[in-house]
């Protein structure tokens, strides 16, 4: 049996000694959608990335992945189940260039350790070459193929999200949770930002993205999840959403209900 | 990347170096340069793991110890080939890393060093009072000379040879290591732990087997010098030469893959011509560290390679 949902969240909490980051959140995405994960400023949209992807244990709740339980896998064990992130703030691997930053996310891909690099074997040299034609299309299909042998901390902010995603695709996820993909972006390159996420769409990924850039998200968004102050204030499609009197409160400050 | 494109020409011209330098500088120097090899050997497998997957050892010169002792208890309590012996040392060095490496390195943070200082000091404190085994204080005297399959590396300048094949060797596989899934999985984690993670890479796996690999180089090279000197003390293996290991990889260039070549190279020649002032060696170590990290923090190595990418577009062919 396929299930219908490829990420069910339910009821996850996160507690920081006694501070309620997650409030019992459910979160649910069917495959092939790209969801949207908004809130407030500190409504615990990044904690909740952390807790599904494993950068930080969970205090409650169950979180499903294709019908399988993730509680408790470390990151890196999520990436080879088909789910990888990409962070708010860009970490560019110093030292390395672009198209082999890349190359770290063909790593669930292969299997050469450390003595089959030092012997070099036909196999080994077979699996560099479809590492090296995988993170070459990723990054001609981000728009970058022409940054492939830049060093990867040279690249503008721009150049670093696109390649963030590119390294995130070479993974061949199933869903991929972007962390504020626009942030730092100009008009133009977050309108590009937009069509390369529906590409990625079309491809029949999943995405889920936490984002501030609301004409963004209301434009590409199949459905949206807002959160405040660790809870789930609403859920639904973008026009529901944007009509959610809750949600309008919750962003536009409640003056009218001042007694 | 991790070479320039004359790397094939810069590997003939170290190899040539490498062979000629016992015909023109004579039987003292060779022995200098012997002694080069086996530190940079040492060197080689602590770059990859402090220069690129950025954790610290403070107990690679104990690592040496055990594959020093390892082989001279072997081949001369227990009558063992040198071969095998060196085989029982490094794998039986390699064996201890993981024991020591496998808790510690599940952890963030600095503990690392920390632990590796302890269990060199252990190491070297047992080594000089633990007679029955290791000979205390005065050592283990007679190593047989080595040799493989009969042949006998029965001078200076043979085990000269045999040191710098195996330098030569360890240095052209940590450009292979360096430039593969493993390697960049390494260097990833280096740069940032969790944004490698998060790719897919088991950073606590990764860190083991390069902890483990560095051991095990450290354990041959003092295999190595236990059948060079045909002796065995734990003095040569105190806190010092760790100093002037981490010495070697800064003023070489840490996370280069020349660095470690260059500044051991560098560096016994420093310590071989210190000569009477000697007992000073600490002091002038402790000064050429210190020198490196304000003005050349690259090294030696790194500073080069800088210069040259930055008329690169002359030398580089595209």
């Amino acid at each position: 049996m396929t299930p219908s949902l490829l990420i069910d969240v339910q009821g996850l909490t996160k507690t920081f000694g006694g501070v309620t980051a997650l409030d019992k959140v459910d979160f649910s995405v069917a495959p092939g959608r790209i969801a949207g994960l908004i809130g407030p400023n500190g409504a615990g949209k990044s904690t909740f990335f952390n807790v599904l992807t494993g950068v930080l244990p969970g205090n409650g709740g169950e979180i499903r992945f294709d019908g399988k339980r993730l509680n408790g896998l470390q990151p890196h064990a999520r990436v080879r189940l088909g789910m990888v992130r990409t962070f708010q703030k860009i970490h560019p691997f110093h030292g390395m260039t672009v198209l082999e930053s890349v190359m770290v996310g063909c790593h669930t891909r292969g299997g050469a350790g450390m003595l089959s690099a030092m012997l070099r074997l036909p196999a080994v040299k077979a699996e560099e070459r479809r590492f090296r034609e995988a993170a070459e299309a990723a990054l001609a299909f981000v728009g970058l193929g022409r940054q492939a042998q830049a060093p990867a901390d040279a690249l503008p902010l721009g150049h670093q999200r696109l390649l963030q995603i590119a390294c995130g695709l070479v993974t061949d996820p199933r869903v991929m949770l972007l962390d504020e993909p626009a942030s730092g972006l100009d008009a133009n390159e977050t309108a590009r930002l937009a069509d390369l996420l529906i590409a990625i769409r079309a491809q029949g990924k999943t995405l889920v993205l936490v984002e501030h850039d609301m004409s963004l998200v209301m434009k590409i968004c199949d459905q949206i999840t807002v959160l405040s102050f660790g809870r789930r204030l609403a859920n639904g499609s973008p026009d529901e959403v944007r009509r959610n009197p809750k949600v309008i409160e919750a962003y536009l400050g409640s003056g009218e209900h001042r007694a | 990347m991790s070479w320039r494109p004359n790397h094939t020409q810069s590997v003939f011209v170290l190899i040539a170096a490498v062979v000629a330098f016992p015909f023109f500088g004579g039987a003292s120097a060779t022995t200098v340069m012997a002694l080069g090899g086996l530190y940079a050997i040492v060197a080689i497998g602590l770059n990859l793991l402090v220069g690129y997957a950025g954790k610290i050892s403070f107990g690679h010169n104990a690592f040496m110890a055990l594959g020093a002792y390892a082989s001279g208890i072997l081949t001369v309590t227990y009558d063992w080939s040198p071969l095998a012996a060196m085989l029982a040392a490094t794998a039986g060095s390699g064996l201890v890393a993981f024991v020591i490496g496998a808790p510690i390195l599940r952890v963030r943070g600095h503990y690392l060093a920390m632990i590796t200082l302890a269990f060199a000091q252990i190491v070297i404190i047992v080594s000089t009072r633990w007679t029955e085994v290791t000979g205390g204080l005065t050592g283990i005297p007679g190593v047989p000379d080595f040799s493989i399959l009969g042949f006998a590396f029965d001078t200076k300048q043979k085990m000269y040879y045999l040191i710098w094949f195996v330098t030569i060797v360890l240095f052209l596989l940590s450009f292979r290591i360096v430039d593969s899934r493993f390697g960049r999985a390494l260097r990833a984690l280096g740069a940032h732990e969790a944004a490698a993670a998060s790719l897919g890479v088991d950073v606590v796996r990764c860190r083991i087997q390069i902890f483990v690999l560095s051991a095990v180089y450290a354990a041959l090279a003092g295999s190595l010098y236990a059948h060079f000197l045909n002796y065995v003390n734990g003095t040569f293996f105190d806190l010092s030469v760790m100093i002037q290991l981490m010495a070697i990889l800064v003023v070489g260039g840490i996370g280069t893959l020349w660095g470690p070549l260059v500044g051991a190279v560098l560096l016994v020649w420093v310590s071989h011509s210190l000569g009477s002032y000697a007992e000073y060696s600490q002091l002038i170590f402790g000064v050429l560290y210190g020198g490196a990290l304000l003005f050349l923090p690259r090294g030696a190595v790194g500073e080069i390679a800088a210069r040259l990418k930055g008329t690169g577009s002359r030398l580089r062919s595209g």
